[in-house]
């Protein structure tokens, strides 16, 4: 299992629509639901919004990584999304985020996968990986980003 | 020094990796040893083994879901929420460290820390939980003036020492050198107290005063630059929590809070507080300068006796601005005083604790050695594992030191352009002798004081 077996090409946009932070969510939830990935849509949002409430996902440097562990998740995943202009997400550093991800996680979630979702929580801390994700322009950059 | 870190958060899937990956970035960019335990839905990785958690100076734990603490029982425990440590990773290193070096060789009893771990909550604010000595946290309102003093202090180490290498021996490098540092000084500092106020948006309206006050008021100096500092910093601050409709919330960071917060703290130091800053920063200096003998001895020793006073705590800094604020102003002896009177506290408990060991435990006699380093680099915190056994005796034997070598150099009349570096900067003083003479009379006194006291005390046991 590679970090980069969790994109689909489905599940990717570089042109959000969305310009709030709800937006955004749904926004992922549906990329999700209709790849699907998802068997309770609703559920899953609710365990996405709960975790958003503990404390943002907006974790700073134009990141946001909104997740939920759910039953309503069927295999692991990531959504991509990318927004040009950024969106307020309540980032620790109050400033907008631009590259969302947004992991989907089955409550009972192999360890393969869970390993490499750490993989890519940890590069994203990387300068350089930020970088070469704001220049991506089509799902193959991407890929290219963490393989 | 070695530290160790664990990471956890409620879900487990993002967050604890993101902190371990910061935290590990920030130690190998310090040059720290750190190995961290991530706790998360994969499971643990890299636990630490009790020969890790043995051998570490500190402990950091950033986490927001509760962990087992008793492992780390009688450590030195920096705790912090998991977000604090993916956005400032390096402030929580650089923490554990300093409680770290503060607590080796002293002699907080084991069992006290490990209470004090067992019951302690949790709150927003990174915290440290192993004993602090007395005076030993800087308080809230003092933290923009600390941080920008510690962002100038090269600064004015480079002016100061290039100015004086220039006037001695006339080289134009030098001299350019020295110039721009010591212009530099003021909008760095002023950059710094606003960048704590206001965090990074401060930066940028806080070194714009800073140069406003630097170009048009040069005299105002660093007392200017804090004025002009918190002004642009809690201007900076109010604009940054004001709510713009999210489409024009990109261009608040970018033009609204540097256009307006530079225009009210800049236009503040030109036209409204430059001048009468720059006016009481005259009278303070020409004051200085006639003061009689008596009048130069008593504010050497109190400035000495602040220094002495908490070892690095908010007297301590507030003496030691002055001196630096007087130094940047062109008044050098109060500089000359702060660092005699520094130097003390570290050197007066070695020298106490070599001329009668039988009245100190193994850990201080051992403290005391280490403390001779310390005192000569102009660290007064060497004197910190004596002040936490004893904190009466040692404090009122240390500010009398202090007191008796601030008071000796004021009344030398000794100047130094030196901000830092103790013994180092000893070619710089304008009389290396008569410096030593202060330094070492202030060490007497300490040390002949505590030792002193620490008779009477076991007597009357």
């Amino acid at each position: 299992m590679e970090p980069i077996d969790l994109f689909s090409e489905n599940r990717t946009t570089f042109q959000l629509r969305a310009t709030t932070k709800q937006g955004v969510i749904d926004e992922l939830i549906g990329l999700l639901d209709k790849d699907g990935v998802l068997s309770d849509r609703e559920s899953f949002r609710k365990a996405v919004l709960k975790r958003e409430e503990e404390f943002s996902t907006g974790i700073g440097m134009g990141i946001a990584i909104p997740h939920g562990k759910s039953e309503a998740v069927k295999v692991t995943a990531i959504a991509f999304g990318r927004s040009e202009r950024g969106v307020e997400f309540d980032s620790l550093d109050e400033q907008p985020a631009h590259l969302f991800f947004m992991l989907a996680v089955p409550e009972q979630a192999g360890e393969e996968q869970l390993i490499a979702l750490t993989e890519i929580s940890k590069r994203l801390m990387h300068e350089e990986t930020r970088n070469r994700l704001n220049q991506a322009g089509t799902y193959e950059e991407l890929l290219e980003v963490f393989r | 020094m070695k530290l160790v870190a664990v990471t956890a958060c409620p879900t487990g899937i993002a967050h604890t990796y993101m902190a371990a990956e910061k935290l590990r970035m920030a130690a190998e960019e310090l040059g720290v040893e750190l190995k961290v335990e991530t706790r998360g839905s994969a499971g643990i990785a890299d636990e630490l083994t009790e020969e890790d958690i043995r051998l570490a100076d500190a402990v950091i734990l950033a986490v927001s879901v509760s962990v087992d603490k008793s492992r780390f029982a009688g450590k030195i425990v920096v705790e912090a929420p998991i977000a604090e440590a993916i956005r400032r990773p390096a402030v929580l290193i650089r923490q554990a460290e300093a409680m770290a070096r503060a607590n080796q060789d002293s002699a907080v009893p084991q069992d006290e820390a490990a209470a004090e771990l067992s019951n302690s909550g949790r709150d927003d604010a990174p915290k440290t939980e192993a004993d602090q000595p007395a005076g030993g946290g800087a308080s809230e309102w003092l933290k923009p003036v600390m941080t920008g003093m510690s962002y100038v202090i090269p600064f004015l180490m480079i002016g100061g020492i290039f100015t004086f290498l220039h006037a001695r021996w006339n080289i134009p490098v030098f001299e350019a050198i020295g110039d721009a540092a010591w212009t530099l000084a003021v909008p760095v500092f002023t950059g710094f107290v606003a960048y704590s106020v206001a965090d990074r948006p401060g930066i940028a309206a806080g070194a714009t005063a800073g140069l406003v006050l630097a170009l048009k008021h040069p005299g105002a100096g660093l007392l200017g630059g804090l004025a002009g500092g918190l002004l642009a910093g809690y201007a900076a601050k109010a604009l940054k929590a004001v709510k713009l409709p999210g489409q024009l919330s990109g261009l608040m960071p970018v033009f609204f809070v540097p256009l307006i917060s530079s225009l009210a703290a800049g236009y503040a130091m030109l036209a409204v507080l430059g001048a009468p800053l720059a006016k009481a920063q005259d009278v303070i200096s020409s004051g200085m300068q006639g003061m009689p003998l008596a009048a130069r001895l008593a504010l050497g020793m109190l400035i000495g006796a602040m220094l002495a006073y908490d070892l690095g705590g908010p007297v301590n800094k507030i003496a030691y601005f002055f001196g630096l604020m007087m130094m940047a102003g062109g008044v050098f002896e109060p500089q000359a005083a702060s660092m005699a009177a520094g130097m003390v506290p570290s050197l007066a408990v070695a020298l106490a604790a070599l001329a009668a060991p039988q009245k100190y435990s193994d850990k201080e006699r051992k403290a005391g050695k280490s403390a001779w380093l310390y005192g000569i680099s102009y660290v007064a915190e060497g004197a910190l594992p004596f002040l936490s056994r004893d904190p009466k005796k040692v404090k009122a034997a240390l500010v009398i030191g202090g007191a008796t070598a601030g008071g000796l150099s004021m009344a030398f009349g000794l100047t130094l352009p030196a901000p830092h570096g103790g013994l180092f900067v000893l070619p710089f003083v304008s009389s290396p002798p008569l410096f030593l003479a202060a330094v070492a009379a202030g060490m007497l006194a300490g040390a002949v004081t505590l030792n002193l006291l620490k008779r009477e005390a076991a007597r009357s046991r």
